[in-house]
């Protein structure tokens, strides 16, 4: 009497389950640059161009050159991108390969890779493996500069390369010539006392009659633009933040006198002595922030420390004044120069720990991935990374490409000083850790010593904590 | 009882049932004619009981399933990871209850989030109830086109919670928002509402207020249901509103309090991502709430036998404080028909 | 006599205008933070800057550029998918569990109920460790799965057997029996007569998960990392880390993940806040 209609409710609950499970949000995907290839191994290579991004489409042609080259095919691999904006990037990343779903190539954050050595391809290994196969191949000591092999190499035991260098990150001031000029500034500094010379040459407030006028020439703490970056500060102080016991474990060292001192002279720096002028400052570049204009751009700041991004900037808005870089300057005479990097990196997923697959097949990708990445250091893709503003990382193309550029020659003469953060396993996400404390700072809320201070306390609990609990 | 349940037989049984009565005098006689009637009643090997129970079950399956799988099997193995230290690339080493003892004597940043958990758990669901409240007395009153002010009510909760984050985050800016605007017309210099580490929980909490429609009609509800002849009887009586309110309305809403109560303390024992989204970890870790020490524990530091110590320890924690509202619920809670 | 009455009646008037005054006052403070929403999507940067309250232009481009920036086809696409699963798996497994908990009588089941109510009490924290660990084993990361399979299985679903319980309770019996007079069995009873009955319910049961899967944030967070699979929410928070401080443009693209919600709220206004009713009045 009550046919099969009554198990309607039963059946349409099946069939939903089912589609569920099957997961439809990747069977409507648009195609990411072309067409798919449905017979070979898909690598995946996660990278910061999102969709939507203006150099989305120029990594996708890219990459789709090197799905139709000889050697895809020969090794049976095609690449798919995976664009992640940058503010979720490392998070992402980070789930996916602890979540057994790693990306094969992936850039990622250098002062990491330490935390993923176990999972990624030994570079330094297949680079030897090539030469005894007699295939052409690319030799990491000459497209990198030494500071960044060290950076990279240092943590792995055969001080093996387990990633590349992407990009070089580095950091100078920037400098407004216009206005350096008109100020009667002739040479550009090397110490801070030098810095704080020029300073004083820059600032002047108050003109006659123009209430607006004290914005004009200004000088500014150029190290206050990136607030955040407590290593900066201290390496040009000379000082070194970690140090090790005599059992091997970490020795946070945040509250050496002359360190304190010198950050606090950087906090209070010449222009911020000055009550009147940093209100002025404040107002002015709060203004400048809300519409979204950098405060150098604008041409009324005299200087500013920013990476090539600012570079970039620059170009786009075609500004109307002359501007250079020049290195920071350091505490004295006396100490080297160094350059707090935080370099993108680039690796490889090292596939014999994929479940699932045949040893061949491992193999195919391993070697598909790691020709993926040569071509991704070839001269044609270098030259295209180039243009979307990045510093190239390999040296081999800098005549062409770094040298014909003033600026970007200078900025790659920071790069044989550049030095990461140090990787602590204990706390190793320390440089997040302290940040809040580092805020402080630059808003006024703590004084440099109460911040050190609350900072070394932060760090030595979770240092106590994690050698408590396990590693005896 | 059996003449009027009839669910608890099927037809064919009803016919078989028939002759119970002519089994008792059977039984007292013993011998083969009752094994013949007895028969009948042997070859149902389940009992209609038996068997609607095994349908309920059947019915339940789904919620069985979602129980063990999904929530009783985690929290063994969460127990069970607690004493262990896992980092998802190696496998779990045991470490016995050195997490624990560490958690409860020497990390300061678990009192300090937990602190700011029960900030939140206490200010906020004190808040969250008494707003609740508010504003159901003032939707309680005899206003036309009722339907609309309760829309307009319920409004914020359909609004997704990340978009209302950016929202405040915005209406709290310090130079911008809305309130620093509207104060600023009387004069109020400006506050740093999510960057001073002394404000931002409250004003996490403030903006909580948002949020109570849910509450709010929840107390109306209630409040509706009180019996009206309650209201005039006391009105004859003489007494004035505001004793009113604390001698009928309140004890009679009760119940929808205690509800409420359960409910926000659970839910602000969770709180963390409005945090997350709006200021992070605040300054000073102000805003470090117990659950955002737990992510990142998890996801950041990658210490997974530490992050379940921390889960069971805020676990315990929950049980005991919701026991200790159930339990006492009873010398507060008034139902509708005692007194 | 006549001045008592004359007093009661402006006393009455007296408090339907306090009354009035209140809510006014009281609904204002609820629309102003979304109207504030609306002006603020259509100003220019320099609006935003100068503190205006009403836009000097109504830039209604800014939430062309919103859509533009990211790829609202594929996230909406997304979040749809999500929420429609999530909600249809919802609507069966507790339909069918909150009947079993109304009607059929077995051993125990005041037990499982109150098991059930236990697990309201439990913080999701708590499983949020191991179900990582669960899900990585599964190989369910960065899939929808972990999003919509629990809801087939009623995880998170108390409440709403809850309110489907006292639903189902409150259908006779007698429908029942005279189904199974008719020879129908358990299964066919549910799909055919009760479901009809309680389909109100069901509604409001189903708007509610809609909702709230769309404006979920936190399971995403964890499970997703392709960014083709973001839903919407998620995106939006990208969005708003990405233009940090053109809070135009956060503020238009935060408009548009909510207006559906808005919507569907208007349309089914009635049955969602007639369910607060229920839950209200027994403790």
């Amino acid at each position: 009497m009550k046919s099969k209609k009554s198990y309607l409710f039963y059946i349409l609950s099946f069939i939903s389950l089912t589609i569920a499970s099957c997961s439809p949000p990747l069977w409507f995907l648009k195609d990411q640059g072309g067409t798919t290839y449905t017979d070979r191994q898909q690598l995946v290579f996660t990278h910061m161009w999102q969709r939507g991004n203006a150099d989305y489409e120029m990594i996708n042609d890219m990459i789709e050159k090197f799905n139709e080259s000889e050697i895809a095919e020969e090794l049976n691999v095609y690449v798919r991108g995976n664009g992640i904006n940058f503010w979720d990037y490392w998070e992402k990343v980070n789930l996916s390969i602890s979540g057994g779903n790693a990306p094969d190539i992936f850039l990622h954050a250098v002062s990491s890779t330490p935390l993923r050595l176990s999972h990624l391809l030994d570079l330094t290994e297949m680079y030897e493996d090539d030469v005894a196969n007699g295939r052409e191949t690319l030799d990491a000591n000459e497209m990198f500069f030494e500071s960044q092999i060290n950076d990279i190499a240092r943590y792995d035991e055969n001080n093996h390369m387990r990633a590349w260098p992407f990009s070089a990150t580095v950091r100078a001031v920037y400098y407004n010539k216009d206005l350096f000029e008109a100020a009667g500034i002739e040479e550009l500094p090397t110490t801070w006392s030098e810095m704080e010379e020029i300073s004083k040459k820059l600032t002047t407030y108050k003109v006659d009659g123009d209430p607006s006028s004290g914005y004009e020439i200004v000088g500014w703490d150029p190290f206050m633009a990136e607030g955040q970056y407590i290593h900066q500060r201290g390496w040009l102080s000379g000082h070194e933040f970690w140090s090790y016991d005599s059992n091997g474990r970490p020795v946070p060292n945040f509250t050496d006198p002359e360190f304190i001192e010198n950050i606090e002279y950087l906090v209070n720096s010449y222009v911020r002595k000055d009550e009147e002028s940093e209100d002025l400052l404040e107002d002015w570049s709060a203004d400048i922030s809300q519409r979204g204009i950098d405060a150098f751009v604008s041409g009324k700041l005299g200087m500013v420390v920013n990476n090539e991004g600012l570079y970039l900037t620059l170009r786009e808005a075609n500004v109307d004044f002359d501007y250079g870089v020049f290195l920071l300057p350091t505490v004295d005479e006396d100490t080297p120069t160094v350059n707090w990097s935080s370099s993108y990196s680039i690796e490889l997923y090292n596939n014999d720990l994929r479940a699932g697959l045949s040893d061949e097949i491992k193999e195919q990708r391993n070697r598909g991935a790691w020709e993926f990445l040569k071509y991704l250091y070839s001269e044609e893709c270098q030259g295209t990374i180039y243009e979307s503003g990045f510093m190239i990382a390999n040296t081999q193309y800098y005549d062409e490409y770094v040298y014909q550029d003033p600026i970007f020659t200078e900025l790659s003469k920071a790069i044989e000083s550049t030095k990461e953060a140090e990787y602590i396993e204990a706390v190793p996400n320390w440089t997040s850790d302290i940040q809040t404390y580092v805020n402080n700072i630059y808003s006024d809320k703590m004084t440099v010593q109460e911040a050190m201070e609350s900072i070394e306390a932060l760090l030595n609990d979770k240092i106590e904590q994690y050698y408590f609990s396990s590693r005896n | 009882m059996k003449q009027f349940d009839l669910t608890e037989f099927d037809d064919a049984e009803l016919i078989e049932e028939k002759t119970p009565i002519e089994n008792e005098s059977l039984n007292s006689d013993g011998s083969m004619t009752i094994e013949k009637v007895k028969k009948p009643k042997k070859k149902r090997r389940i009992t209609r009981r038996q068997r609607e129970g095994l349908i309920a079950y059947a019915f339940a399956s789904l919620w069985l399933v979602g129980l063990f799988a999904f929530t009783l099997f985690p929290l063994l193995l969460s127990f069970f990871f607690s004493f262990t230290d896992y980092n998802l690339v190696d496998a779990p080493t045991w470490a016995g209850l050195s997490n624990y003892i560490y958690l409860l004597t020497q990390d300061t940043m678990f009192w300090k989030s937990l602190g700011n958990t029960m900030f939140q758990v206490v200010f906020g669901t004190i808040f969250s109830i008494v707003m609740g409240i508010l504003v159901a007395c003032i939707l309680n009153k005899p206003i036309k086109g009722m339907g609309i002010w309760r829309t307009i009510f319920y409004l914020p909760n359909v609004v997704s919670s990340v978009a209302m984050a950016l929202l405040w985050t915005w209406m709290f800016n310090k130079n911008y928002g809305l309130i620093n605007e509207f104060l600023g017309l009387f004069g109020i210099p400006e506050i740093d509402w999510l960057g001073d580490e002394n404000l931002v929980k409250i004003s996490l909490i403030l903006m909580g207020a948002w949020g109570s429609g849910v509450s709010a009609l929840f107390f109306l509800g209630a409040m509706k249901n009180i019996p009206k002849h309650l209201y005039e009887a006391a009105d004859i009586a003489g007494v004035n509103k505001t004793r009113q309110f604390y001698t009928i309305t309140l004890p009679l809403i009760t119940p929808t309090i205690f509800f409420l109560l359960v409910t926000s303390i659970i839910g602000n024992f969770q709180y963390f991502m409005m945090a997350y989204i709006m200021v992070g970890r605040g300054t000073n870790y102000s805003a470090y709430y117990l659950a955002y020490y737990l992510y990142d524990k998890t996801f950041s530091d990658r210490q997974l036998g530490y992050a379940s110590a921390i889960s069971r320890i805020m676990f315990i924690i929950v049980i005991i404080i919701v026991g200790i509202v159930v339990k006492t619920s009873k010398k507060w809670v008034y139902y509708l028909g005692e007194e | 006599m006549n001045a008592l009455r004359l007093n009661r009646k402006q006393k009455l008037i007296r408090e339907k205008v306090v009354a009035y005054i209140l809510v006014v006052i009281c609904s204002l403070f609820f629309i102003v933070p979304l109207l504030w929403m609306l002006l603020t999507a259509l100003k220019s940067s320099e609006d935003l800057a100068n503190g205006v309250f009403f836009p000097t232009e109504w830039l209604w481009e800014n939430f062309l550029t919103a859509i533009n920036a990211i790829e609202f086809g594929q996230y909406t696409f997304n979040s749809l998918y999500y929420a429609f699963f999530n909600t249809i798996g919802m609507v069966i497994s507790s339909t069918l569990t909150a009947y079993a908990f109304a009607k059929l009588s077995r051993p125990g089941r005041d037990k499982w109920f109150f098991v059930m109510l236990g697990t309201m009490v439990i913080p999701s924290q708590v499983m949020q460790v191991p179900l990582f660990i669960m899900y990585n084993y599964l190989g369910w990361m960065d899939t929808y799965n972990p999003l919509i399979i629990p809801a087939y299985f009623a995880v998170g679903a108390a409440a709403n057997i809850f309110l489907l319980r006292q639903f189902f309770m409150g259908i006779p019996n007698s429908l029942r029996e005279s189904a199974k007079l008719d020879g129908a069995n358990e299964f066919q009873i549910f799909g055919t007569i009760m479901l009809p009955l309680v389909k109100n319910m069901v509604v409001c049961v189903a708007i509610m998960t809609f909702m709230t899967c769309w404006n979920d944030f936190y399971s995403p967070l964890l499970y997703i990392s392709d960014s083709n699979l973001f839903p919407l929410a998620y995106a939006i928070r990208t969005f708003s880390t990405q233009y940090a401080n053109q809070n135009n443009l956060i503020m238009a693209a935060s408009l548009l993940v909510v207006t559906p919600s808005l919507i569907l709220f208007f349309l089914a206004q009635k049955q969602i806040i007639g369910s607060t009713a229920y839950t209200g009045v027994k403790g």
